[in-house]
């Protein structure tokens, strides 16, 4: 290999780490939306670009973006589909001047979770093909038994206050079922969306963008504007309140979580999470927090390490199927620089978290909570609009009023995630409701 | 707010006041990262070739590894059309362990053939790609540049003694290269069969003309050098029941023989009786007669002949009796698997000479025409005299044929049964134009 | 065991069921019908895996029946309402020869803020004593120092008279969540025996419930060898989340109607231990994988020792028992054993010594299930 070539590829990775961060603070904006954009983009000038460095542009731009989301969804309060886990306690860190020291324990568990995809998921390489090939035919109960897992584990919400049997069950059960009548809706949302595209048919490949905008983002937006709060001033202490062990705890368990999600086909970070955090009885903000950040880099970037990894080659999530249209990866090589490219990246997003976070811990008090609620709010709207027309507004608004329900009854915004979970499931197991629905 | 130095945790807001871990003792973690990030530019940066596996070797647990094999290829290259143009392009190698196909995809396609990469049989192929396991090998090539060829030797023959050759004269896969006209052209499903000088039969596969490699207008323009490989065309083949058997060792003691299911490779035939359907075949001096039930018409004396029958004796005379439905008699012979070379020596252009194997160009009228399965026989009156015409492929008409039309007939003079006549080739440049 | 740990308890269950009916049935049946059929029969033994906790955390929770029921606020906080609730019904139980139950709410402050107060039972001297305690932040349950009562505030004691029989932690602890209930009955030799939370662990957690699911089975699948597979994954997933549990503390009640207490467990664990958890889910994890290759037409990984013995699919049971027990040799107990050593070497090292006497865990292992955080 040339080594003029191999700081072309430092050179593109800086690159892609540079873009996405500055497009990830951006609220409500998922990276595929940005690289669905670049891939594009790369389709129209005809594939000029080597296509090696253009995936290591691409994989700058995810890694950046699995690190730098947490700014808007801590200070902006805009969850994306897999922060939602982390919002509430980071709510609280918010509410208790901890912004900061929040961010820097997402920001620590991504960083391992990178540690994790570069060290860990190489030297399990043959392990990993075997299980895949194993799962692979199985790959539909799996799926059914982490929705069965979700809508068994959901629980009341009571405090053990009432006035007879009947009115306890009432009172338990109306969480419980309004988290199962978010599950069906938001699962019916999703199967009309993955088989009948919407929205025209050039925004197509941004499909879920809106149903996922108004399940986790406009919902909590809305319910952020019609309830109280603000921002305190922010401390900016120089150590974290954390012990090792709860960052080891939760690192593995986020990474063993992502890893799953990357794996399985549907599950996305926050499902492969919320599944690791119960496997490994996990208690606590602190290595809760730190699980979330590692267990979204592993979703996200483990995808693409996966797509590269030797013998496995797995295509996962919409980048590697991005990847695909244009580029096979095979040799250990590209393996190599793949991996090497993650690493780079992954420092680099780190320091740009931190001191983003500094800054905005800095200057977010200043600003009205409700102003910036509407600006978000605005910039969703535009986003969603121009990338999938009116029809993506209607979806939107459909997917807030569902994402609203379990705000509102306290069960967990978990269910949400169905408009991903069911559809993929349905089809896996070999189950059709289109027709059903009318839809065919 | 004052928290007081002997506590553990913080009064207003429960955090630890000693436990903690310090920020800058993180941006040390991360920066253990770039370790990790050098670490693997330093791989990639010395990471050298894959070495060549033995594809016997290659097995389950090398599924959808990046292998390396080299091999000579033993099958044509076929390709998959669609209305997308060329998907697929997929070719045999064997390594003398065993054999894979190899197979390019979509775009990667017309880059193989800028760079000449498209092999034919003969051709050694380093090729490097994603293995998977399956009831076949399969290796896909995703990078140009992980497939190299290593043309083959080519060594010249006589296109007559080819023609008539044993089965033992030369070795199926044997690179040559002849020099003739191609004399007639049909299309099958693998590729087109077009015929040199009425003699031999070369096969082009369809991949060199779907990717333009071999241009059969070009190629029927002139007399031609052609490279291949050639193979020994057996339309029927051997059954395991039928013993293969030596005429002159069976003919000394025949009655050892009486009634058994014979196999003869190769003889040739030395009389014919078309009327009690038999031939009398020559193999080594020693005769015998052959009947046929389905008739000996297409057998010429001098023809070589392959045959499946049972040895009986048939009122008084030794005979192989080819009756039932293994039973058989075919003309195998040597033909010529066609690479992606060849070379016009002698450029023919359409003119008025009628010696065997020019081109003509003649106006003239129809006198009479016969339709065939495929094409026409015309008789056509022109420069005062007749010419049989013989078309094709009726796709080689522009127009509408009938009696007194009015013909322009591009063709090439060839020789049947010993008389001339002027062979529309079809897929070529010969052409017939209705005027009126 | 937390929900998850019985989950995956369910599911792995239900994998061996699978690879027997397989062999069972014969002609790869089963397994042919969850690949390519894709019948989701297995999922039916993560379901009924988690349902005991299910029952009595949604349901059985509900029905119990309080007679007295404390409910304090912040800013009346009163110890000797407490103390004194317990000692009458303790009295009234043995007085009245019935079961009296009570239910100690808890005090709740803002979304993460709760009051903390403890109970103890001295039987000895006859006494209920109760403390108000800080306030505490969520899950962590972090005390706000400066939140304590003054002594005289916060503590109160109340007699009783009756004989008490009290098997658990001298103290237990009301604060997050949902309170626990107290359920005091009489017993014959004229005592009170105290059970904690009595909903839980009951007819929900018994061998006879797992029977009475069972037929579930056949109203899905009909007579069919499905069917009799989902019966016994129904059954046996059943059970082996009564089992798990009974690797901790509390036991569970095996057979109502005919028994009414609860059989002590077995003592190996705690059913919160992070550890323990771990260790459970790993194993399951590899032995779903592990069985999810035996029951495949084409194994994709082979065990050596049955290699060594020359065992093939052809002898089944001998190839698979062979080639379980190399596994679990080769790749379950070393990462585990490993990492139970490495944390004892870690904890040993820091002095941490969490050992809990018998009664603080099995009050410790209660009070974090009744708050349902555990499903």
């Amino acid at each position: 290999m040339m080594l003029t070539y191999l700081l072309m590829c430092i050179l593109f990775v800086l690159l892609g780490t540079l873009v996405g961060s500055a497009l990830s603070m951006l609220p409500g904006l998922h990276v595929y939306n940005v690289i669905g954009f670049f891939l594009l983009f790369y389709f129209t000038m005809g594939l000029v670009l080597d296509p090696m460095l253009m995936v290591l542009m691409l994989i700058g731009m995810l890694v950046s973006y699995a690190f730098v989301f947490t700014i808007p969804s801590i200070y902006f309060s805009a969850p994306d589909d897999s922060t939602m886990f982390v919002l509430m306690p980071s709510q609280r860190y918010l509410k208790e001047k901890k912004g900061h020291e929040a961010v820097v324990l997402i920001a620590t568990g991504a960083l391992i979770g990178v540690m994790a995809i570069t060290i860990f998921v190489p030297i399990f390489m043959g392990v990993l093909g075997v299980v895949w090939d194993l799962a692979i035919s199985n790959i539909h109960w799996i799926i059914g038994a982490v929705i069965a897992f979700m809508l068994l584990s959901e629980f009341p919400k009571d405090f053990g206050r009432h006035k007879n049997p009947l009115h306890g069950l009432k009172e338990a059960w109306k969480t419980i079922l309004a988290g199962y009548l978010t599950f069906f809706l938001a699962g019916l949302l999703g199967v009309i969306t993955f088989s009948k595209t919407l929205i025209p048919a050039g925004h197509a490949f941004q499909s879920l963008m809106a149903p996922l905008i108004g399940l986790f983002a406009t919902s909590s937006i809305i319910l952020n504007l019609i309830s109280k709060y603000e921002i305190p001033e922010q401390n900016m202490p120089k150590s974290v309140d954390v012990r090792p062990r709860e960052i080891v705890h939760g690192s593995v368990a986020g990474s063993v979580g992502g890893l799953f999600a990357a794996f399985i086909p549907a599950v996305t970070a926050g499902v492969g999470g919320y599944m690791s955090s119960h496997a490994f009885a996990q208690q606590g903000d602190k290595s809760f927090l730190v699980s979330m950040g590692a267990s979204r880099v592993v979703y996200y970037v483990g995808a693409i390490a996966l797509f590269f990894l030797p013998t496995l080659h797995l295509r996962r999530g919409a980048l590697a199927m991005g990847i695909n249209l244009f580029f096979t990866p095979e040799t250990v090589q590209q393996f190599y620089l793949v991996d090497a490219g993650i690493a780079l990246a992954g420092v680099i997003s780190f320091f740009v978290v931190i001191y983003a976070s500094k800054f905005l811990a800095r200057y977010i008090p200043k600003v009205n909570p409700k102003t910036l609620n509407i600006v978000v709010l605005v910039i969703l709207i535009i986003l969603v609009y121009l990338m999938t027309s009116w029809q993506g507004l209607i979806i939107m608004s459909i997917a807030t009023a569902i994402g609203l329900v379990p705000v509102l009854f306290n069960s967990r915004r978990s269910h949400c995630l169905a408009v991903i979970l069911v559809p993929i499931w349905l089809n896996m197991a070999g189950i059709s409701l289109a027709p059903l629905l009318g839809l065919w | 707010m004052e928290i007081p130095d002997d506590v553990e945790i913080c009064p207003y807001c429960t955090a630890n006041v000693k436990k903690r871990v310090r920020i800058k003792v993180l941006y040390v973690v991360a920066l253990t990262l770039i370790i990790v990030s050098a670490t693997y530019a330093i791989f990639a940066y010395t990471q050298t070739g894959v070495e060549i596996s033995k594809i016997s070797s290659l097995g389950i647990n090398q599924n959808y590894n990046f292998v390396h094999v080299r091999g000579t290829v033993v099958s044509y290259p076929t390709t998959y059309d669609s209305n997308y143009g060329v998907t697929q392009l997929s070719f045999k190698i064997d390594d003398g362990t065993g054999q894979i196909t190899v197979k390019i995809y979509r775009d990667l396609i017309p880059r193989v053939v800028e760079e000449h990469k498209v092999p034919a049989i003969g051709d050694v192929v380093d090729a490097q790609g994603t293995f998977s396991y399956g009831t076949r090998k399969s290796l896909t090539i995703n990078n140009v540049d992980f497939l190299s060829i290593e043309k083959g030797k080519y060594e010249g023959v006589d296109l007559k003694a080819l023609a008539t050759a044993s089965p033992w004269d030369f070795k199926n896969g044997e690179l040559i290269y002849v020099k003739g006209n191609i004399t007639s052209v049909k299309e099958y499903s693998f590729g087109y069969i077009s015929s040199i000088d009425d003699s031999v039969d070369l096969l082009i596969p369809h991949a060199y003309t779907s990717l333009n490699l071999v241009n059969l207008s070009k190629l029927g323009s002139g007399v031609a050098r052609i490279y291949g490989s050639l193979e020994f065309y057996q339309p029927k083949d051997h059954s395991s029941d039928y013993i293969a058997v030596n005429i002159s060792e069976v003919m000394k003691d025949p009655e050892k023989y009486n009634k058994t299911n014979v196999f003869v490779e190769w003889a040739q035939v030395v009389e014919k009786n078309e009327d009690n359907s038999t031939i009398i075949i020559n193999d080594n001096g020693t005769n015998v007669t052959v009947y046929s039930s389905y008739g000996v018409k297409y057998y010429k004396v001098g023809d070589y002949v392959q045959i499946q029958g049972k040895f009986v004796n048939y009122h008084g005379i030794w005979e192989i009796s080819v009756t039932r439905k293994n039973d058989f008699i075919t003309e195998p012979r040597w033909e010529i698997i066609m690479s992606s070379q060849y070379k016009i020596i002698e450029e023919k252009s359409y003119g008025s000479d009628m010696s065997v194997y020019s081109l003509v160009e003649l106006k003239g009228v129809v006198a009479d025409y016969r339709t065939l399965s495929y094409g026409y026989l015309v008789t056509l009156w022109a420069n005062n005299q007749s010419y049989d015409v013989y078309i094709e492929n009726e796709n080689s008409v522009k127009g509408h044929l009938d009696y007194g039309s009015n013909l322009v007939v591009k063709g090439m003079v060839t020789l049947y049964n010993g008389e001339k006549e002027i062979k529309v080739r079809a897929y070529t440049l010969d052409s017939v134009e209705v005027i009126s | 065991m937390k929900g998850f740990a019985h989950f995956l308890a369910g599911l792995t269950t239900a994998t061996f069921i699978v690879v027997i009916a397989n062999q069972f049935y014969g002609n790869n049946m089963i397994a042919d019908a969850i690949v390519q059929n894709k019948v989701l029969i297995i999922i039916l033994g993560g379901i009924f895996g988690i349902l005991p906790d299910t029952i009595d955390f949604r349901f059985a929770k509900y029905l119990q029946r309080h007679d007295y029921e404390v409910d304090m606020v912040e800013w009346d906080l009163n110890p000797h309402k407490v103390a004194d609730t317990l000692a009458k019904a303790i009295d009234q139980a043995h007085d009245e020869n019935r079961e009296v139950n009570v239910m100690l709410h808890t005090v709740k402050i803002s979304s993460d803020q709760w009051r903390q107060y403890t109970v103890q039972f001295d039987t000895e001297n006859k006494k209920v004593l109760c403390d108000i305690g800080p306030i505490i932040s969520g899950f962590e349950k972090r005390p706000y120092i400066n939140t304590y009562l003054p002594k005289e505030k916060a503590h109160a004691e109340a007699s009783f008279k009756a004989d008490l029989k009290y098997n658990y932690d001298a103290v237990t602890h009301v604060d997050i969540l949902s309170g626990p209930d107290f359920s005091f009955f009489p017993e014959k030799d004229g005592s009170v025996r105290a059970d904690f939370i009595p909903w839980h662990r009951r007819w929900g957690h018994s061998v006879t419930m797992g029977i009475l699911f069972a037929p579930i089975g056949f109203m899905l699948f009909g007579f069919t060898p499905l069917g009799w597979t989902a019966f016994w994954i129904i059954m046996l997933g059943y059970w082996s989340h009564i089992l798990t549990d009974h690797f901790g503390l509390m036991g569970s009640n095996m057979f109502p109607p005919f028994t009414t207490r609860r059989v002590p467990g077995f003592k190996v664990t705690r059913s919160m231990s992070p550890l323990a958890n771990i260790f459970t889910n790993y194993t399951n994890v590899l032995l779903i994988i592990f069985n999810m290759n035996a029951w495949s037409h084409v194994q994709y990984f082979t065990m050596p020792w049955a290699t060594m013995l020359n065992l093939t699919t052809e002898r089944y049971a001998e190839w698979y028992i062979v080639s379980l027990l190399n596994y679990i040799i080769y790749y379950i107990l070393p990462p585990i054993l490993v990492a139970y050593f490495a944390v004892v070497w870690w904890r040993k090292r820091k002095g941490i010594t969490e050992e809990l006497s018998d009664k603080e865990a099995r009050t410790k292992e209660q009070l974090e299930e009744v708050g349902g955080i555990n499903v």
